[in-house]
């Protein structure tokens, strides 16, 4: 009994005991620290410095399958590993990079045929046309579940493909499929209607290649591990530690292998802007985003780099459910009662850009040119004076004497709160108006909108691709995402003739009408062009951060 | 022993399906679908495609016990948020760090925090005993989210001498593991002198006092293995929680694991992995719990007692 008690008195304290022990062991068990393993093996020229980087990203990557990806952060780096048949430079033009050189149009616009160069997979098998048909096919396949599937369906019989419900339709649907590998080096693309910019859509990670015999292979567990990843692009993925990092290093088989500067870059996943800050501070990162006060702090500093996006901010008005709303008078005197210069540099201070128009600066018109300078302003400027009285004739043509309170839905972000608030005030002062903040969670907010169940939100909107069409067909009659809806046959005619339109000139000219007419009856309030701020070392040259599509691109980066 | 250990084991499982299936009518009643950041974008008929693949589009109760027929056979299913991964390596994946940072941390807190409140109670009403319950105050004031971001600055940044974040070693599991241990560290300083100052005034402790037993025995003993029971309850559930991730401090230091997922996964309505989580944190929170009546019956012979006469 009495040495029972001891051992009871032993396990009483078995919970410090064994935590210990398992500090103890846990400690063994961790591996040498990362850094200064490498770097030093290539000593070329007099400064060498060690071409690699640590860049932070906020998020893992959910998967690197280019069919199943939907994350900004995923085809960034699918971007880095694979090529499609163009790159898209710093400029946002697209380069050749599989492709042998620009493709030949047929005159409709709907034919397009890509030469492909002699390029190889990492694993140095040849880059077949076969590759790409494989990948498309792959994603418009209801089975594989892909997300972006509904852009590839822009290739003739590709919502055949999608939409097919049994095997006998399915396969049917897969050999009238509109993209062809004429031979191993030739690949034809029928459209279902013309796209101007289809080359530099096929710089958009959806639409590079896949193998075949590796996706098979790999199975299930294609793209979620750094073996089961394969690309022809500038780097290949060798380590993939899971919610922690990836590891790239330079692609020796990659067609241009020599222009690439950067042997190897290191991907670190860092949640929390203030730690990837820190890390940055200590040297254990070269690349970071930051936000908020945070951008204070380096102001004037050469480590700011700006990444202006082709992302805009609107109020959307629901117009059939609020009886006010459908008058476009009141929605035009709540869109100029916002002083968007001080909302953006009171809610953001962050190099964002108050808007002038719907379509964001940097978007390409289709015609060579720059959206925002073919179309000018059109979003009418800040004037209180004004918008009072709109009001006042809108409500009069709407047969009101007031406006009723109503609700202006937004995400319940620290930032959508600031930006609520600060509307609200000015709907006060400037028009006297009595509106409600209502900020719920973003999944809560998707949900009501989809449902039209809102008087007035709060929205963002990323380009897909550089075209005007992405953030114009939207407001289109009874569109998808015509969430307020918004009704205005003219504006549908010039939508729809855009949408079939081979002529790039013309094509643009309807586009710039169209917003012209949407900014008149304003269903949205457009409020500012979204930019966002990296930290980024100033012996980095050559690495850039897009307006759409990745976070960032390293395919020409160096150290110097 | 093997009837009770028996019965608790269906009891786990009963409580199990409980547990999942109030998750499971929870999750479905939650707004938006599991498409992420993309589920604004994708057209309609192609979600009514996925929904399709996914069998979303089923009623409840086929969505239900398909899935209950897939737990039974040890398969928790795809994550929305991440394709092509299974939950169950999602979670292997993460599990490691959190486990480490977890045991790292309540071995700092029970290390510290016992004595701590040990040495208060000896020392009952003087200023060794107010200087320890001042630390104790602000372990429990002072939150990880506001201790983790200054450990990381001055510590990490200012003066150097840890790594700010991420995790490639031993090194990197201090700073993390002492913001998170903090206040575990207080509770447990303050319940045990609680406990202590319970039991020290006790007849048994002031009779083994006037037998003029050593104090050192006292204390050992007779005060300890029955103040310490209080603390081994609490300290179960804190473990599993520690143990299975935690969302501020391995944010604030870029810990692979866990803890993100358990709010991340409600965010983006990913459901499979949401149940998974679920399943996964009551299973181990039911085997801490189990061994905990375990322990609680080794230190204190009445309780075995008392379960023999049921």
């Amino acid at each position: 009994m009495k040495a029972n008690k001891w051992l009871s008195t032993a396990v009483a304290l078995t919970l410090v005991g064994s935590v210990a022990a398992g500090c103890a062991t846990k400690q063994d068990a961790a591996q040498p620290s990362a850094p200064s393993n490498s770097g030093d093996t290539s000593k070329p020229a007099a400064p060498a410095k060690p071409q690699e980087l640590k860049i932070n990203v906020a998020a893992e990557p959910p998967v690197l399958d280019g069919s199943k990806l939907t994350a900004a952060i995923g085809y960034t780096m699918l971007n880095e590993y694979n090529s499609g048949l163009y790159r898209i430079d710093k400029d946002g033009k697209a380069q050749p990079d599989l492709a042998a050189g620009d493709p030949t149009v047929s005159a409709d616009g709907l034919t397009w045929t890509f030469k492909l160069r002699d390029a190889q997979w990492a694993d140095g098998q040849p880059v077949k046309a076969q590759d790409f048909v494989y990948a498309w096919k792959r994603t418009l396949d209801p089975a594989t579940k892909a997300q972006y599937s509904f852009m590839v369906a822009w290739i003739k019989g590709g919502d055949e493909i999608l939409k097919s419900k049994t095997p006998d339709e399915l396969k049917k649907a897969m050999d009238n499929f509109g993209a062809k590998a004429i031979d191993d080096k030739t690949l034809e693309v029928k459209l279902v209607r013309p796209i101007t910019f289809f080359k530099e859509l096929m710089g958009f990670q959806v639409f590079f290649p896949q193998r075949e015999d590796f996706v098979k292979q790999a199975g299930d567990k294609y793209g979620a591990d750094a073996d089961k990843v394969i690309g022809a692009g500038p780097f290949k993925l060798v380590k993939w530690d899971h919610g922690q990092s990836l590891e790239f290093v330079k692609n020796d088989k990659y067609w241009d292998a020599k222009s690439v500067k950067l042997d190897k870059f290191t991907v670190q996943i860092v949640k929390d802007t203030n730690t990837g800050q820190n890390l940055y501070e200590t040297n254990a990162a070269d690349v970071t985003e930051i936000k908020g006060d945070q951008i204070k702090l380096y102001q004037g500093k050469p480590d700011v780099a700006l990444k202006p996006e082709l992302t805009n901010s609107y109020i959307m008005f629901q117009t059939k459910k609020n009886k006010a709303f459908g008058n476009a008078k009141i929605r035009q005197a709540l869109a100029l009662g916002i002083d968007r210069q001080a909302f953006v540099d009171v809610t953001l201070a962050n190099g964002s850009v108050a808007a002038t128009g719907l379509v964001p600066n940097g978007t390409a018109d289709g015609n060579g040119q720059e959206f925002r300078k073919s179309a000018g302003e059109t979003e009418p400027k800040f004037d209180a004076a004004k918008a009072k009285q709109l009001l006042a004739d809108g409500l009069k043509e709407a047969g009101m004497t007031s406006l009723p309170q109503f609700k202006l839905m937004a995400d319940d972000t620290e930032t959508a709160k600031k930006q609520l608030e600060f509307i609200v005030s000015q709907w006060k002062t400037n028009l006297g108006v009595d509106a409600v903040a209502d900020p719920v969670p973003h999944a809560l907010r998707l949900d009501k909108s989809s449902k039209h169940d809102f008087d007035a939100v709060l929205s963002l909107w990323g380009a897909d691709y550089n075209d005007p069409m992405t953030f114009l067909d939207m407001w289109e009659t009874g569109g998808e995402f015509d969430e307020g809806d918004y009704s205005n046959p003219d504006y549908d005619k010039l939508i729809k003739g855009a949408r079939e339109s081979a002529d790039p000139a013309a094509r643009s000219k309807m586009l710039v009408d169209a917003e012209k007419i949407l900014m008149n009856d304003m269903p949205v309030a457009p409020l500012y062009f979204r930019t966002r701020v990296y930290l980024k070392r100033p012996s980095i040259d050559g690495m850039f951060l897009p307006a759409y599509g990745v976070e960032w691109e390293v395919r020409w980066a160096s150290v110097k | 022993m093997l009837k009770y250990t028996l019965r608790r084991f269906v009891y786990m499982l009963i409580t199990l399906w409980l547990i999942i299936s109030f998750t499971f009518v929870l999750m479905k009643n939650l707004p938006g679908d599991p498409f992420g950041e993309m589920s604004n974008k994708i057209p309609k008929d192609v979600k009514a495609v996925l929904m399709r693949e996914y069998g979303l589009d089923k009623p409840l109760w086929q969505q239900y016990t398909h899935y209950i027929g897939n737990v039974v056979q040890g398969d928790l299913g795809v994550s929305f948020q991440f394709p092509n991964r299974k939950v169950t390596s999602v979670i292997k994946q993460g599990f490691p760090a959190s486990l480490e940072l977890g045991i790292f941390s309540t071995c700092l807190a029970v290390l510290i925090g016992l004595p701590l409140g040990i040495f208060a109670s000896l020392k009952h009403g003087k200023w060794q005993d107010y200087t320890a319950m001042f630390i104790a105050v602000l372990g429990v004031s002072i939150p990880s989210f506001v201790l983790g971001p200054i450990l990381s600055y001055y510590v990490g940044v200012k003066l150097g001498w840890l790594p700010a974040g991420l995790w490639k070693g031993p090194q990197y599991m201090i700073l993390p593991g002492f913001a998170l241990s903090f206040g575990t560290l207080a509770i447990l300083a303050r319940l045990m002198r609680t406990s202590m100052l319970d039991v020290l005034n006790q007849d048994y402790i002031k009779t083994a006092r006037a037998k003029g037993l050593n104090k050192l025995s006292i204390v050992w003993k007779h005060t300890i293995r029955n103040a310490i029971l209080p603390v081994i309850t609490i300290l179960g559930p804190i473990f599993v929680n520690t143990i299975t991730g935690t969302l501020v401090v391995e944010k604030i230091f870029s810990v692979p694991g866990l803890g993100d997922q358990f709010v991340s996964s409600v965010y983006s309505n990913d459901y499979t992995m949401i149940s998974g989580l679920t399943i996964f944190y009551a299973v181990v929170l039911m085997i801490v719990i189990f061994f905990t009546d375990i322990i609680y019956g080794l230190v204190d012979p009445r309780i075995r007692l008392g379960k023999g006469s049921r």
